[in-house]
């Protein structure tokens, strides 16, 4: 019994210390550039393209599907905009850059690093006005083996940022710099 | 029999090892990017001036790095600018000491003229540095 309970708390310190390790090795780099000011009255209610990959990536992920599917939760989940398919407002998203990287890269030597970088641009339809524009880079380049997986979760802190950046430019503040998650 | 099963998982690590070593080793000559460039040579052919919009123009090349403005003394009309850059180190080598890059960078300005596309400026150049 003594065993379990001592496994249960070891099982329970290495999932902390695994997750702290994991958050910060990630960082994120931002650029805003605001084009018109936020209209609560206007831009309560957008529409998602999907993303389109700008990259020359070729492995194994399905960078368009995954990187729509991550924006729209977030969006959904921030409450910051209803989602409506023929909403005025347009939520454009290209995927500038995606490296895979390797866990085991980071752990063995330099190099590896798992790096998504996205674009997403606020446009007034239908004179089709741009009235902001967001981008971030996202990159895990150290932390070795407890950032097994990067490359499933990089998309999902690159749309976090850009959520901040939205919520800034909804507040009227522009944000912009190096940040860690 | 404990003995052979440890020098197989030893030679296996090596391999491994090995294998990572030469992969740092293969970085050397590796292209390296800011990002996929645009396609610069459809611009003629998929886009048209006073019609295509500035969707049109962000379907096409993607978001822009930067946007701006230009008046111009011979045609003082107010034209919109976005810019795009993008610098390619093609390759990369080691000579006692001395990293020895070759560089090419390209910029293009797309203008817009009360929101339609109205032309652009395309420019590339490469260059060589050391870095000692």
């Amino acid at each position: 019994m003594l065993k379990i309970g001592r496994w249960l708390f070891l099982y329970h310190i290495i999932g902390i210390v695994t997750g702290l390790l994991a958050l910060s090795g990630c960082t994120t780099q931002s650029a805003t550039m605001i084009q018109q000011p936020f209209e609560s009255d206007k831009y309560r209610t957008v529409q998602i393209t999907r993303c389109v990959n700008r990259t020359d990536y070729m492995g194994t992920h399905d960078l368009e599907s995954e990187a729509t599917r991550t924006f729209t939760n977030k969006v959904r989940e921030s409450g910051l905009f209803k989602i409506v398919p023929d909403a005025k407002v347009v939520l454009t998203c290209d995927i500038e850059r995606f490296e895979e990287g390797s866990a085991v890269k980071r752990w063995l030597m330099e190099g590896g690093a798992t790096q998504a970088q996205v674009v997403v641009m606020v446009w007034e339809k239908p004179d089709d006005k741009v009235l902001a524009t967001f981008r971030t880079a996202a990159e895990v380049k150290t932390g070795g083996l407890y950032t097994i997986g990067a490359d499933h979760y990089i998309f999902g802190a690159a749309f976090n940022d850009i959520i901040k950046q939205l919520k800034a430019w909804i507040k009227g503040n522009e944000l912009g710099g190096l940040r860690d998650q | 029999m404990w003995g052979k099963q440890w020098y197989i998982c030893l030679g296996l690590f090596l391999i491994f090892l090995f294998s990572f070593i030469m992969g740092g080793y293969a970085q050397e000559g590796k292209k390296v990017t800011t990002g996929a460039f645009v396609q610069v040579n459809r611009l003629d052919t998929d886009l048209q001036k006073g019609v295509s919009t500035k969707m049109d123009v962000r379907q096409m090349l993607g978001a822009p790095n930067g946007m701006g403005g230009a008046i111009f003394t011979i045609d003082p009309k107010q034209r919109e600018i976005w810019y795009y850059e993008n610098v390619e180190m093609k390759d990369f080598k080691r000579e006692e000491g001395v990293i020895k890059v070759d560089v090419r960078q390209q910029v293009l300005l797309v203008f817009f003229e009360k929101g339609v596309y109205d032309g652009y400026m395309w420019f590339t150049n490469t260059g060589k540095a050391e870095a000692r």
